[in-house]
């Protein structure tokens, strides 16, 4: 009597034909839902590839002492996401300058700022190109117009992408 | 010994349970497209006007006839670009008088304009405007971060007309 019981207890806990086939259907369609909506990127597609990118961002009215601080070489980083986007590859400087409507003359004149400058920082990196949505490097997109917030080791600012090109 | 080999075959009610759960899954993903599809039907197509302004010159290179564009906090697909032309210097300031003051103009060009255009838009049109997507409703005078392959900017819709 006690036998049986134990036997029967035994049997209780274990796997049956039915449990195994749940099991697999149940990850035939977790893996059919992540092949379809695929949310992190799991499965590689034929609409991305992976390239290199030389893109500038321009940063206007950085105090003349700080915009000495980035150069050629650096390692940058995205402030918002921390992730890295990429090696400075040319940083160049100019008198930083506002529009103004100069009522002399009745039109709009640039304005320089004394102290100020502006800086195109060049930078390169390796990047994703996807069908439809572009590049992105380290899942931060550029294209032209988009804000970004960059970090190094001496600087930060934030500035627009102002052009970009594919170098691979 | 006859008993214990019913049991083997018998269904528990973890066994229910999990099997219950399964189809409910896959109810769940069918549903969600055949909303999909539904929801798809019956679209129009609107030709929906937009102007950028007060922008570099050069943000017209990055805008051509066919590009995509989408929104950009969303990722809510907006439609094609139609047309897109630069539609002069942008307005850089207001006189005394409320006259507008141009950005000047540099061997034909100003550096900076504001540029109109054209999208094609699949979309509903309702009491609260274009619905495009799920949620996301257009009238003229909305101002839209968008974004394409080549560019991140704001435009300002116009005006929608169905095709």
């Amino acid at each position: 009597m006690e036998n049986n019981t134990n036997r029967t207890e035994k049997k209780k806990g274990r796997f049956n034909v039915i449990d195994v086939l749940v099991i697999v259907i149940l990850l035939l369609v977790a893996f059919a839902t992540a092949w379809i909506l695929d949310p992190i990127g799991l499965f590689p597609n034929d609409t991305q590839r992976d390239t290199s990118i030389r893109y500038t961002v321009e940063m206007s009215g950085i105090d003349d002492e700080l915009a000495e601080l980035i150069a050629t070489g650096d390692g940058v980083t995205d402030q918002v996401s921390g992730k890295r986007i990429g090696t400075v590859a040319l940083v160049e400087r100019t008198q930083a300058y506002v529009w103004e409507y100069s009522e002399a003359e009745g039109t709009m004149v640039k304005k320089s700022i004394s102290g100020k400058s502006d800086l195109i920082i060049t930078i390169e990196s390796e990047c994703v190109y996807e069908y439809g949505k572009g590049y992105s490097v380290n899942g931060v997109q550029i294209a032209y117009g988009t804000p970004i917030s960059l970090r190094s080791q001496s600087f930060s600012g934030s500035g627009y992408c102002v052009s970009f090109d594919e170098i691979r | 010994m006859s008993n214990e080999t019913t049991k083997k075959g018998r269904f528990n009610a973890i066994d229910a349970l999990i099997i219950l759960l399964t189809l409910t899954c896959i109810f769940g993903v069918v549903c969600r497209y055949v909303m999909i599809d539904s929801r798809d039907d019956g679209l129009l197509e609107y030709t929906v006007s937009f102007r950028i302004d007060d922008v570099s010159s050069s943000a017209l290179d990055h805008i051509s006839v066919g590009d995509a564009f989408r929104i950009k906090t969303s990722g809510v697909e907006l439609g094609c670009i139609e047309s897109v032309a630069s539609n002069g210097p942008a307005i850089g300031a207001y006189d005394d008088n409320g006259e507008p003051i141009y950005y000047p103009t540099s061997s034909g060009e100003a550096e900076r304009i504001s540029i109109t255009g054209t999208l094609t838009v699949q979309g509903r049109m309702t009491e609260s405007g274009l619905l495009v997507g799920s949620y996301m409703y257009l009238s003229p005078n909305s101002t839209l971060q968008t974004v394409s392959e080549r560019i991140d900017v704001a435009i300002r819709i116009m005006n929608i007309i169905e095709k």
